[in-house]
């Protein structure tokens, strides 16, 4: 069930009707532009954010916005300049203004943790007389749906300010958790991705108290409907009417209005199935064009380290810490050992019907790439580049050539890259095994990732405690092993500076 | 429940209406339990070699059929090396009209409360009397039960008011798990199955030209159902199922009914 708590924000209203203005306005003469799908990603970005800083002007999503060319690259399109644009036609400066708005005073963040506030305090004082008064199911502690971009800020956040009983957790760990289990919390969500979470949260016997900004309500109200006609269309079902011979007949739907914006919104995950929906709430960085990559250097020493802001390392105390939270001074150490052949071995050991299954399918597309590439290209790269990219397939081509088609890639990040090689080759058995190479592939990554992070998990322990994990136990890895590994690749170090780079995400070698 | 009339179903309650489920599942459980029971009523037959043991009395004395002619049926008692005694196993000769009465065929050895569990509900259901009436414990015709080990344990705290026995422990249940292994809620032949995914049904059951009347399935995961729909026109069976999430897409020739909780809960508050 889900529980509607609207914020009000009215500097944030003014500032978005302003965007929808300059947007109409823009589909206009000399400009055409019709949507930039780019700016309602960062849009919604920031109307999900819960991070409130005013003492800065640069958050990290305006920074990725002041990068993001797909404004002026459509302005080009029709010979505009950004510069020369007069000052109400400047969608990216509105664009920036509501994202420095939010960040200067973040009216949901504060919201969120007044009522943490009054949730746990009230729960000392009253705890003990509801256990006498009421016989009601008590709700002592407080669960917060979180992604994993926020999930840091809001423990940081909830340890500064001293709140006990509350609890963060991941989208995709929340829809897996019992229900029986959620009883005893008052649940928070402050983001509504689209109609999938929505029904999740609907379809749950426990309350969803969802925090969102009052505009944002249409967005509730538009799921609700499409969840309407989706049980009136069950209602209606010749199967119900030939069980029962009840014949339904639905009542008109209640119309709302809703504005361009909040559309483009809802009209962003319209194509989206389960997996790219849940993995888009779990990290909402995989839908972003831009990276911000943070330049480490370290006290003596020549070389320096490129991370991505999401990226964790480990402090002194061996906890594991955003490269965004980094300062000058701070001792780290960086998790980068060539694990990939133990990781594989793990789980090829664990699933290894599965693991055939993904082997052949790795094998079968590099196999017909690696076929084009030295036949039909005759080892043109630049040329093969050019048709993928054509295909809509935006990597380097140092990642076509060294990975995927000589290198240990077991497959491409995209399944866009897969589907251009098929229609670049029109081989037949790619053809064929297109949804079962796919379907291989996220397996792959998924076991990837999951296992990625219990390894790092088990270093973490290490470096603590110094036991040995499951993972490194069932490869033959021993305590001197390991810590001469460790010293070796990735020793304690000083930084020095930092400096950051923001790049487009094309850009990075998979 | 036979296939000739009616038709395919698929109902889909929320998950969380975890005792509206549980209820469901048992029931239809047993239904068809006792529709398959009466499914199998036909003619007794007594087999060479056959072990039996005695319906009614307290011991537990478990025979086996060495002769049959027209009028009798010739019965050597069975006891553990240990007990054997020195005068050689008892033989008793058994009226062939009479036999029914007094014997059922078993599998293997089993307690005398779970022989009394599987009469005393039959019994119960249908009007029989234990003491005079036919029960078979051989079938020939079975249902299949598809879903998680824990729906099938949790049939134990399913009980009847005037009957000892559970719903696990009273009706003649073979579980097969993943490798195959089977294992009996009581040590009659079954009446049911209840495996894990369709594919062991299919390798352990149904290849093996044991007649199959429903496959019924429970819970999540109706992964299978596009194969089971194939076998269907081969095997003649019926298709039954309760889930739990929604099916990938709507079959013709299933009907699928879809509960939604706004209909649950406004059911439940009549």
């Amino acid at each position: 069930m889900i529980s509607i708590h609207k914020i009000n924000d009215n500097n944030l209203s003014i500032l978005l009707d302003k965007y929808e203005l300059t947007l109409n306005a823009l589909k206009n003469p000399p400009y055409f532009i019709e949507n930039i799908p780019d700016y309602f990603y960062y849009l919604t970005r920031l109307l999900k954010s819960i991070e409130s800083n005013p003492q800065t002007d640069n958050s990290e999503l305006s920074l990725l916005i002041k990068f993001n060319s797909s404004f002026e690259d459509q302005l080009l399109n029709h010979g505009n300049s950004i510069e020369n644009l007069p000052s109400e036609f400047n969608l990216k400066n509105i664009l920036l203004e509501i994202s420095e708005t939010i960040i200067k005073q973040n009216k949901k963040a504060e919201t969120i943790f007044n009522v943490l506030k009054e949730k746990t305090n009230s729960n000392i004082e009253e705890s003990i007389l509801n256990s006498i008064l009421l016989n009601e199911h008590k709700q002592n502690k407080v669960l917060i749906i979180s992604n994993n971009y926020d999930e840091d800020y809001l423990k940081e956040s909830i340890k500064k300010n001293y709140l006990k009983n509350v609890e963060i957790i991941r989208y995709k760990k929340f829809i897996k958790r019992r229900e029986e289990e959620l009883k005893e919390y008052y649940i928070i969500g402050y983001f509504l991705e689209g109609y999938r979470d929505f029904e999740v949260y609907h379809n749950l016997s426990v309350i969803i108290n969802l925090f969102l900004y009052d505009f944002e309500e249409n967005l509730y109200k538009d799921c609700l409907n499409k969840y309407k006609s989706k049980i009136e269309k069950e209602l209606q079902s010749e199967d119900r009417l030939f069980i029962s011979g009840i014949e339904y007949e639905a009542p008109a739907p209640i119309p709302i209005s809703i504005s361009q914006t909040l559309q483009n919104i809802i009209d962003r995950t319209k194509n989206w199935d389960e997996k790219v929906y849940d993995d888009n709430i779990e990290d909402p960085d995989e839908g972003s064009n831009e990276l911000i990559l943070y330049n480490i250097e370290y006290e003596g020493l020549d070389e320096a380290d490129s991370l991505k802001s999401t990226d964790t390392v480990f402090d002194e105390k061996n906890n594991l810490i955003r490269v965004n939270k980094l300062k000058i001074g701070d001792c780290i150490r960086v998790y980068k050992l060539d694990f990939g052949e133990l990781l594989l071995n793990t789980a090829m050991e664990f699933q290894s019907e599965i693991f055939n299954e993904i082997e052949k399918h790795s094998k079968l597309w590099k196999d017909v790439l690696r076929e084009m590439y030295l036949n039909t290209y005759k080892t043109d790269i630049e040329h093969l580049h050019y048709h993928l990219r054509k295909h809509g397939v935006r990597v380097l081509k140092s990642t076509v050539l060294n990975n995927w088609i000589y290198g240990k890639t077991k497959f491409p990040k995209s399944d866009k890259a897969i589907k251009a090689i098929y229609e670049i080759s029109r081989d037949l058995e790619l053809g064929l095994s297109f949804n079962d190479i796919i379907k291989s592939k996220r397996i792959y990554n998924s076991t990837m990732i999951s296992l990625g992070r219990d390894l790092k998990e088990e270093i973490k322990n290490f470096l603590t405690d110094g036991n040995i994990g499951e993972i490194m136990q069932k490869n033959n890895i021993t305590q001197e092993t390991l810590r001469k590994v460790i010293d070796e690749q990735m020793p304690l170090r000083k930084i020095m500076n930092i400096s950051t780079k923001l790049i487009k995400a094309e850009d990075v070698d998979e | 429940m036979s296939k000739t009339n009616g038709f395919d179903i698929i109902i889909k309650i929320p998950k969380y209406f975890y005792k509206i489920l549980d209820e469901l599942y048992s029931n239809l459980y047993l239904f068809i339990a006792n529709a398959q029971f009466y499914e199998n009523y036909m003619n007794p037959e007594f087999n060479l070699g056959e072990l039996v043991v005695k319906k009614v009395g307290k011991k537990n004395r478990k025979y086996k059929v060495i002769g049959i002619n027209e009028r009798q049926i010739t019965l050597v008692e069975q006891k553990k090396e240990s007990l054997k005694d020195l005068n050689g196993p008892a033989t008793i000769y058994v009226d062939r009209k009479n036999i029914v009465k007094e014997f059922v065929p078993i599998k293997r050895s089993l307690k005398k409360g779970s022989l009394n569990n599987f009469l005393q509900l039959f019994s119960s259901l249908n009007g029989l009397d234990i003491n005079e009436d036919y029960f078979p414990t051989k079938f020939g015709i079975v249902t299949i039960f598809v879903g998680s080990k824990k729906i099938f344990e949790n049939f134990r705290n399913f009980t009847f008011h005037d009957i000892k026995g559970n719903l696990y422990n009273s009706i003649p249940c073979y579980y097969i798990n993943r490798d195959g292994k089977e294992s009996d809620t009581l040590g009659i032949s079954p009446l049911l199955y209840f495996v894990s995914s369709y594919r062991i049904a299919y390798q352990q059951i149904i290849k093996n030209k044991i007649r199959v009347c429903n496959v019924v399935l429970f819970g999540d995961g109706f992964d299978e159902l596009q194969q089971i729909i194939s076998d269907q026109s081969i095997y003649g069976f019926r298709i039954i199922g309760i889930c739990t999430t929604q099916i990938e897409k709507r079959m013709s020739s299933i009907k699928y009914w879809e509960w939604h909780k706004e209909e649950i809960n406004l059911i439940q508050s009549l």
